[in-house]
């Protein structure tokens, strides 16, 4: 679903913020793309969903060619940013029917994909409030809804739970294991909680400064790394910080 | 007597003295006159030509000779910008032969409706004497339908209609 | 699609509190103005070519200004509220981003064109000036506000800030407007006349004389409206092609 090949960004002023990344995500999965702050997570997804132009490498999301097709991938990807905002004067139904119109849905699908993806999100008691009056957790379950108006194969959360208490973390947790399960869409999810991605992702990749450390299941790293760090009980957590625990020793 | 010849001549010296002071301050190179027309009421944008004849009135050639229009506005106790009024450029006469009459048309557009007068100028550059012509009376007329009641209504209405719908606006918003 | 986001936009700018609050001060602004014309006694005195020209020209004067303030906001808006990413992930190109913005500026124009028409059409009232009048404000006016909301959504697209892309827009149409504020003398010479030369607005005024007070012909007025057309025709050019750089805020 999405294969990177050497994937390479340096931005204008020099600094090298993806190193000759190679990623493969398999139809199907939770992907979580972990890494401290400025591993190279945001400028990756913003890659992989054509807002930026790599440096140099191949990247193919749903078989297409990303640098060849950005008009046509946004019709396979959903996208929820890490930081974005909303129209605040709308309620959550206008902001998905407007979202809905943009993606070309005719009027009448519209009026059944808004119903169902609110439903799925757990906002149909809230459709008609303010986006305005919406809480936190309520904002990303809506922003979650948009990525789904279009029926995507794929969807890219960049740190969907931040700043959200922990039964916000476990709604999104929920909801996220219930479109995989049930819709069968494709998940690319970066977050710092690693506690929670070791319990929906089935795949992971750890990047650090802008290289990938490693790829594979999370069950398969906990094995591969259970002799090394000589810990019982070994979680993903502790895999992460054996992999980039040389920055803390050069901060 | 010798006294009173002296005091006599000396007088008489100044007097002389005097009047020719006198003479150079009174005394134009020019007379101009309006020719036509003698007086204007019409409606704005009429375009009119001033025919004004300019006469050197000395024995001498007088170069670098130009006439142009100026007018007051009398509605207002105003100058007039005669850029407006189409009426900015002055007309080159160049040189006048000694006692030479020459007839020159001035364009204007009749513009603002008000009151004025308008009046006529000839300068050489050799000679400060500015002389002038006497002014004509121009009236261009206003021609206003304006119906004041309606202007009224409208003026009123319409901010109360928006003032309205703004906060019907602000309490659908709330 | 295209639709969807004009609907949006003039939701949000025109049919909101500050758009009707805008369309309320034109309103009150014109009503002032008309309220002078028979109540001042100089200004009684004028005709009713000169009313509606100075009507004309206060009309155009604010809404430019006003089209150039909704315009700054629009993309330099998106982008510090967070919501451009959002929109640039859908099958919207950037040109047409760009385009939406311009529509819904253009249907705000053309709200404030129907509050003014009760005013026009009292002040021109049995002088056989309204037609003249619907001509102007439909055409060299409609050519002026996109021309100049073309310029703010260029300033918007470029700059981060919605306060500075609003204060360079209202400087674009301070120095277009400048030889309106020059004396006859000053625009003779120098730099002042090659702005006043070359000025759209001065030769829009220059054309609003022509047409309704020398009741200049047709070909006449057109060839005097040149600045007019090529000032629109370059703010959106450089509008479309400046699409390209509509981005969202970078960083990681």
């Amino acid at each position: 679903m999405i294969n990177t090949q050497q994937l390479k960004k340096v931005y204008d002023n020099g600094f090298e913020a993806v190193k000759n990344l190679s990623l493969h995500v398999h139809k199907g999965d939770i992907y979580g793309f972990l890494g401290p702050n400025g591993a190279g997570k945001t400028t990756t997804i913003r890659m992989l969903i054509g807002l930026i132009e790599p440096t140099s490498g191949e990247l193919e999301v749903s078989n297409l060619n990303v640098k060849k097709n950005k008009e046509e991938i946004k019709k396979h990807i959903g996208v929820l940013p890490e930081s974005h905002g909303y129209y605040e004067w709308m309620t959550g139904e206008e902001y998905l029917q407007f979202f809905s119109a943009l993606h070309k849905l005719d009027k009448k699908q519209r009026k059944a994909k808004v119903a169902e993806v609110l439903d799925l999100v757990s906002l149909t008691s809230k459709a008609n409030v303010k986006i305005s009056q919406y809480s936190r957790g309520m904002r990303q379950r809506l922003g979650i809804a948009r990525t789904l108006i279009h029926d995507p194969e794929i969807i890219f959360l960049d740190e969907p739970t931040l700043g959200l208490d922990p039964q916000g973390q476990k709604d999104i947790e929920n909801i996220l294991l219930n479109l995989n399960k049930v819709n069968g869409v494709t998940i690319f999810i970066t977050s710092h909680l690693l506690k929670d991605i070791e319990k929906i992702c089935n795949r992971v990749a750890i990047v650090k400064t802008g290289t990938l450390m490693e790829e594979d299941s999370v069950q398969s790293l906990l094995d591969k790394y259970k002799k090394e760090i000589h810990k019982e009980d070994l979680s993903l957590e502790d895999v992460f910080f054996h992999l980039t625990s040389d920055r803390k020793e050069e901060q | 007597m010798k006294k009173y010849l002296t005091i006599l001549i000396l007088f008489a010296g100044l007097l002389g003295f005097n009047t020719g002071i006198a003479k150079a301050q009174d005394t134009s190179n020019f007379t101009i006159e309006i020719l036509s027309p003698a007086k204007v009421a019409e409606y704005p944008g009429k375009e009119l030509k001033i025919k004004v004849k300019i006469t050197n009135t000395t024995d001498q050639e007088i170069k670098n000779v130009f006439t142009y229009i100026t007018m007051a506005n009398l509605s207002k106790n105003w100058t007039v910008n005669l850029e407006d009024y189409s009426a900015d450029q002055p007309v080159t006469i160049g040189t006048m032969k000694p006692h030479e009459e020459k007839i020159v048309n001035l364009p204007i557009q009749l513009v603002y409706t008000a009151d004025y007068y308008l009046y006529t100028t000839v300068v050489s550059k050799e000679n400060p004497v500015i002389t002038s012509s006497v002014a004509i009376p121009v009236k261009i007329i206003g021609n206003t339908k304006i119906v004041p009641l309606q202007v009224q209504i409208v003026s009123t209405v319409m901010p109360l209609l928006l003032l309205v719908l703004l906060f019907i606006t602000m309490k659908i918003k709330r | 699609m295209f639709l969807a986001l004009v609907k949006k936009e003039t939701k949000e700018h025109i049919f909101s509190r500050k758009g009707i609050g805008f369309l309320f001060v034109v309103s009150l602004l014109l009503s002032i103005l008309s309220f002078s014309f028979i109540s001042v006694k100089e200004l009684s005195l004028l005709d009713q070519p000169t009313v509606v020209m100075t009507t004309l020209k206060l009309l155009l004067g604010i809404n430019i200004l006003i089209a150039m303030v909704i315009g700054a906001t629009m993309i330099a808006g998106e982008k510090e509220k967070g919501t451009l990413e959002s929109l640039l992930l859908t099958p919207l190109t950037k040109r047409n981003i760009i385009l939406a913005k311009l529509a819904a500026i253009l249907i705000f124009w053309l709200i404030v064109t129907l509050v003014s028409l009760p005013y026009l059409f009292v002040l021109a009232y049995q002088a056989n000036l309204f037609p003249t009048v619907l001509l102007y404000l439909y055409g060299i006016g409609t050519i002026l506000i996109i021309s100049f909301s073309s310029i703010a959504l260029i300033f918007s697209t470029v700059l981060v800030s919605t306060k500075n892309a609003m204060i360079l827009a209202i400087m674009a149409f301070l120095i277009t407007a400048i030889p309106m504020f020059l004396s006859t003398t000053m625009k003779k010479s120098g730099l002042a006349k090659v702005i006043s030369e070359n000025s759209p607005v001065s030769a829009s005024m220059t054309a609003m004389k022509d047409i309704f007070i020398n009741k200049m012909a047709a070909p006449q007025v057109l060839i005097e409206l040149i600045p007019v057309f090529i000032f629109f025709l370059l703010a959106l050019f450089f509008a479309l092609l400046i699409a390209k750089k509509v981005d969202f805020l970078r960083g990681e």
